[in-house]
């Protein structure tokens, strides 16, 4: 018997593992803020502000403590801007000195020649930096104008500091998907490694999904790339719905909430996905009594993911097995059935749905800024919705104050 | 199931490695999981025998004894050490003698 065919022995294929649960899970994403400097207009967690329940930074050490003892090998600190946080490099320390790894996103805001050469000294800290376009014009687009020298130059610190490898990471989009080869050469530059994800319609990105989502004909393309490309980019499981043109490509290939992935809030909020914030995805809270490794391994709502899911209308599809029906926070967000199709399957059978009536659940939060800011991008600014009709003050006195009536019947 | 026409290359019965310091081990349920955060790869133990031996593994005992003592079933130990050289080639295992001098001190690349 070989070791691959240890891999294929019932018992050890990992799928089942995974669909049972882990002990801790692997891919645990901490957005440490709300507040932001940029507005992107796809932002999956509708950042802006910071949220005044924030969890300070004796909870966050007390959470990483926990951490510790799960055996939690690395966390993926996100936001908002984590960086902005006044005790970000803090807490930074202090999880690589309780053997906790820390891999972070960032728009590059606060990569300082200084920061990168700290960066530079230790093999515990992996950093991403979000750029959603090979040019400033197709990535300020979406990020905002300057964001995409910010990334650029926290690039070039990294570089320069002897930091080896860092992430450029890219939401694969409708304007970007053509420029590939040019993000690829971007992270050769600077001895980094491309990140290519799924854009969701979470957050912001509910928005501006029908937008920028990639086209049916440029699954293909994308598709073709990663089959060219797959072993040097990192996806996580972004693509595994594109499994049904050709088979399946490296990476993740299944849906992993709330089994090995998962999300903590800046309040402590446990979900079970970083793209699915949203009431009905909430397990719990780390600062109630079990703590994080109470909601992981008890919570009602982890047990139920770990349970087998029903295949729905994808149970009759031959692709199945490997597409499994694709990304379940990408169905909820766009109103679909959650054991139907995703909303972009490749077989196309999301299409007469997505046309069709669907309610798509309102956001259960928003943490946007209220009013445009100077680096607010041009696509933010024209989703922002004008107000129907002036706020009507707390102190107003007539009695019709706030009424809209309805259009008159012709 | 397709019968290998080469057999894979495995580890040396006689040889005593042991997990590099910038290893982590975690047990689960179907074995263990190891993440290396010096290339921060992750890997699978996808059976409790193998995590126990990985877990014996001390730089000084062989890997036989390591076996013998986790009463590896010989039909197993084939399989078992192909897994082990993987490990060794991805240097997740290592020959080095234990660092001297404190915990920071981790494996030279
Ligand atoms: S819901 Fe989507 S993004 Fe979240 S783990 Fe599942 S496939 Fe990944
Ligand atoms: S029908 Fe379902 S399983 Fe088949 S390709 Fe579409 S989403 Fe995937």
């Amino acid at each position: 018997m070989t070791a691959a065919a240890l891999d294929r022995r019932p018992e050890n294929r990992l799928v089942d593992h995974f669909e049972q649960g882990l002990e801790a899970p692997i891919c645990l994403t901490w957005e440490l803020t709300y507040a932001c400097n940029l507005s992107c207009a796809h932002c999956l967690s509708s950042s802006g502000r910071r949220d005044p329940r924030e969890l300070t930074t004796e909870q966050c050490e007390a959470v990483i403590d926990e951490l510790q003892r799960m055996g939690v090998f690395y966390v993926n600190i996100g936001g908002g801007e984590p960086t902005v946080r006044p005790d970000f490099w803090h807490l930074v320390d202090y999880a690589v000195a309780h053997q906790v790894g820390v891999k972070f996103s960032t728009n590059g805001v606060r990569i300082t020649p200084e920061n990168a050469r700290r960066l530079a000294a230790t093999d515990y800290v992996d950093v991403q930096v979000s750029l959603d376009g090979a040019t400033a014009e197709v990535n300020d687009y979406i990020r905002g104008p300057g964001s995409y020298d910010t990334a650029l130059r926290a690039l070039a610190n990294l570089h320069e500091a002897g930091f080896r490898d860092a992430k450029v990471s890219v939401v694969v989009t409708r304007q970007n998907v053509g420029q590939l080869d040019e993000f690829k050469a971007i992270a050769d530059r600077y001895g980094a490694t491309l990140r290519l994800t799924r854009l969701r319609p979470s957050g912001r990105g509910a928005d501006v999904w029908d937008e920028l989502h990639v086209l049916p004909e440029q699954q293909q393309e994308l598709y073709r790339w990663l089959v060219a490309h797959g072993e040097d980019v990192l996806t996580g499981d972004s693509f595994f719905h594109l499994a049904p043109l050709g088979g399946p490509l490296p990476g993740l290939n299944l849906c992993g909430a709330g089994r090995v992935v998962c999300l903590i809030d800046p309040i402590g909020d446990v979900y079970a996905c970083p793209f699915a914030i949203h009431d009905e995805f909430l397990a719990g809270n780390v600062l109630g009594e079990g703590g994080f490794a109470g909601v992981w391994r008890d919570s009602g709502l982890f047990r139920e993911l770990r349970n087998p899911q029903s295949a729905g209308a994808c149970s009759s599809c031959p692709f199945f097995d490997s597409c499994r029906g694709g990304c379940m926070a990408a169905k909820f967000f766009t109103g679909l059935p959650m054991d139907g199709p995703d909303p972009e399957c490749v077989l196309g059978h999301s299409e007469t749905a997505l046309l069709g009536q669907r309610s798509v659940p309102p956001a259960s939060q928003d943490h946007s800024r209220p009013f445009a800011t100077r680096n607010e991008p041009v696509l933010v600014q024209l989703q922002r919705r004008r107000p129907a009709a002036p706020p009507v003050s707390a102190c107003a006195e007539s009695p019709l104050a706030g009424f809209q009536p309805a259009p008159t019947p012709r | 199931m397709p019968t290998p026409v080469q057999a894979a290359p495995v580890l040396d019965v006689a040889a005593s490695p042991r997990l590099a310091r910038s290893v982590s081990v975690r047990p689960e349920r179907f074995g263990a999981l190891l993440y290396d955060f010096r290339t921060r790869k992750l890997m699978f133990l996808k059976s409790p025998r193998l995590a126990h031996v990985v877990r014996l593994m001390d730089g000084t005992t062989t890997v036989g004894d390591c076996m013998d003592r986790a009463e590896v079933p010989a039909g197993e130990r084939g399989p078992l050490l192909q897994v082990l050289h993987h490990l060794q080639r991805i240097r997740m295992l290592t020959d080095h003698p234990l660092p001297e001098g404190g915990p920071e001190e981790r494996d030279t690349p």
